[in-house]
């Protein structure tokens, strides 16, 4: 049998990709205990197409510790009504609640040579959001993450006291109820900077993700929901290298189908001065060529990060924004290209390499270096010798770099992978 | 032999299943349209016996039968009377055979359980390996087969060109299709075509009809596929003139 790895980087691939769902009972809405498959019903495939689901982080330049999940569209054949609404008698949810707010997840893995399964693993599970059935016997369904669950509750609802609490106690309060552990199962959090308390919870406003992410900023960490699986973590890139990608140069059958995009400088992020919003706490960078490079002296703020801290506690106000200033005061070049499926093999904030060797040209004579009594790399009689690199990238795998976003394309059976490299 | 078509197998997720040692919640590799995903026995060897009992939800009718991808040396196939296990007529059943692909047209028979015991194997003591049982009644068989057939396995795939020219092949799946240009139909013909035309239902087409001697591609015993008929129907009189017959080219696709 072979390995997962062996597998995504084969040249020849057989995708496995199942769709399941879990309906609510009629009278009391609680999900079916297992999990119904939907792909194929009766030996029939129906699926026609299985859309594309993004994990990303700090999407946006100067947005610190953001995390998204998209929704994902799947269409369907719909030849015998069995994706119509619950009162038509042909439908699967006949007898069951309704459509909106049924689970549906998706598996993928590979089929080995000998048709066994390898690496099936959940890749999005998320809840129905409507369903749109046409003349042309088609089913459009869009599918919600869970995030969007924690988007629908408001901070309000816990009933927080005045009393000062952790960011690790609020995150429990929040994940570990029962309306959030029936989509997402409880895991504490380990936030970066630990034990940063809020002065006054109960002056804490908006939805549950608003606070999540607002939680993240000031602890430096990140809150990730691959799947049903969710962390609130450090925003510091795993330790080992979780794939070491081969481009063009680098191997004859490379994992990097086209490099889209290479910000080989990476200075849209940098951040010199971080400031509390409406506050006078700051911390500015102490580097001088950082400083130099990207003029910290401006005056129009371009280069000024605020950070809201009216929740939190003074003592915990400079050193949090000096953690901030240590993590973004440097550039960081990016590269976005095309890869293989990789189900859930990486994830943002993942380590990767990346080794790019783009073309080569000839050595010519006395261009080769002496060591000792040796002449290296010198062409002998009329046979060239590979010289100097051309070309506009070349990147060695010695460079590491953190996965930010990853965009697992269900139909096509590739990623977008984006990656900001570790400074 | 004649291109025969038959209704969907009975053997569907509404069975029970009771297996001797073979893993029951893997028992869809028996009906999953898959030749390769076997049933397997566990711990079985050429002097205990391996048996599958497959109960239906109610009496169905079967008249044709194939077991795909096996490796029964010795063994039978056999449905319950509603008093008692009894043999197909002709028997379904297997002695020193070497073949890993068997068809059978049997005695119709109405029934609510089948049995397939089976005693021994190809090679010596190996486990039990049954890649597709179809239990199935025939809807018809052509009087006079096609003149041309045009089939393939469509791949459905996509291909990813690599940084180097290379080529990354991604295959979702391989499906049967074809054309079939009868020139010489009759009218039982036409008749048998309409009413695959309005089934409204996949039915299984069967292009050798079960020779055994036919060896080519597409013909062979195995060569069995679930389809939809997907052509317009349009029967049209051989030469213009009545009484000749009719030309009729239907196209049929995998489901």
């Amino acid at each position: 049998m072979s390995t997962i790895t062996q597998l995504i980087r084969s040249a020849y691939v057989r995708p496995i990709r199942k769709c399941y769902i879990k309906r609510r009972n009629i009278t009391t809405g609680v999900y079916e205990t297992d999990w119904m498959r939907i792909d194929n019903w009766e030996n029939k495939d129906r699926v026609i197409n299985w859309g594309s689901v993004s994990l990303e982080i700090n999407h946006q330049p100067a947005e610190i510790d953001k995390f998204e999940v998209s929704n994902l569209s799947m269409v369907f054949s719909n030849n015998e009504g069995h994706f119509n609404a619950d009162t038509f008698t042909n439908s699967i949810w006949y007898g069951y609640l309704n459509r909106k707010y049924t689970k549906l997840k998706i598996t993928c893995g590979y089929m080995d040579t000998d048709n066994t399964e390898v690496g099936v693993v959940d890749i999005f599970e998320g809840v129905i959001d409507r369903v749109i059935v046409g003349e042309n016997q088609q089913a459009r369904v869009t599918i919600l993450s869970y995030q969007t669950i924690l988007k629908k509750y408001d901070i309000k609802d816990l009933g927080l006291a005045s009393a000062e609490r952790t960011i690790e106690n609020l995150m429990a309060d929040i994940m570990n109820q029962t309306k959030i552990t029936t989509y997402i199962p409880y895991v504490a959090a380990t936030p970066n900077i630990a034990n940063i308390s809020i002065a006054n919870p109960s002056t804490l406003e908006g939805n549950y993700w608003d606070n999540i992410v607002y939680f993240a900023t000031i602890t430096n960490s990140i809150p990730l929901l691959i799947g049903s699986t969710f962390s609130f973590t450090s925003r510091t890139a795993s330790a080992l290298s979780q794939w070491d990608f081969k481009g063009y140069g680098s191997d004859n059958q490379p994992d990097i189908y086209i490099i889209s995009y290479y910000d080989d400088e990476g200075a849209d992020k940098v951040r010199l001065r971080f400031q509390e919003n409406g506050g006078s706490t700051v911390s500015i960078s102490t580097n001088a060529t950082l400083l130099l490079k990207y003029l910290g002296d401006l005056s129009d703020g371009s280069e000024v990060e605020f950070v809201d801290m009216a929740n939190v506690k003074t003592a915990n106000k400079q050193s949090i924004l000096d953690t901030l200033i240590a993590e973004w005061e440097n550039p960081r070049p990016v590269i976005e290209f095309d890869s293989k499926m990789f189900l859930n093999q990486l994830k943002p904030t993942d380590k990767v390499t990346v080794e790019v060797i783009q073309k080569l040209k000839y050595a010519s004579a006395g261009r080769g270096f002496t060591w000792d009594s040796w002449t290296w790399d010198e062409p002998v009689g009329n046979i060239p010798l590979w010289d100097e690199e051309t070309g506009a990238i070349s990147i060695v795998s010695g460079r590491t770099w953190m996965v930010v976003k990853i965009i697992k394309n269900i139909n096509n059976w590739t990623s977008k992978i984006k990656i900001e490299e570790i400074v | 032999m004649a291109v025969k078509f038959f209704y969907d197998n009975v053997i569907d997720s509404d069975a029970t299943f009771t297996f001797t040692s073979a893993t029951n919640s893997l028992s869809t590799y028996l009906y999953d349209n898959n030749y390769d995903t076997r049933l397997v026995s566990s711990g079985s060897n050429d002097a205990t016996p391996e048996v599958w009992t497959i109960e239906f939800l109610s009496a169905k009718t079967i008249d044709k039968i194939l077991v795909a991808n096996h490796n029964i040396k010795s063994g039978e196939l056999e449905y319950w009377t509603g008093a008692a296990w009894a043999s197909f007529t002709s028997a379904v059943s297997w002695s020193a055979n070497s073949a890993t692909n068997s068809y059978f047209a049997v005695t119709q028979v109405s029934t609510t359980k089948i049995r397939l015991t089976i005693n021994t194997t190809i090679t010596v003591n190996d486990e039990k390996r049954v890649g597709q049982i179809r239990a199935m009644k025939q809807i018809g068989e052509v009087e006079t087969n096609p003149s041309e057939v045009n089939w393939k396995l469509k791949k459905k795939k996509r291909i990813h060109e690599v940084g180097t020219g290379g080529v990354v092949q991604v295959v979702f799946g391989e499906k049967y299709s074809a054309s079939y240009r009868f020139t010489d139909a009759s009218n039982a013909d036409i008749t048998l075509f309409n009413s695959l035309n309005i089934n409204h239902n996949p039915f299984f087409i069967y292009p050798g009809g079960g020779d055994t001697t036919i060896t080519d591609w597409g013909f062979r015993i195995q060569d069995m596929w679930l389809i939809n008929y997907i052509s317009d129907f349009k029967p049209n009189l051989k030469s213009n003139i009545f009484g000749l017959g009719y030309v009729i080219e239907i196209t049929v696709a995998e489901v």
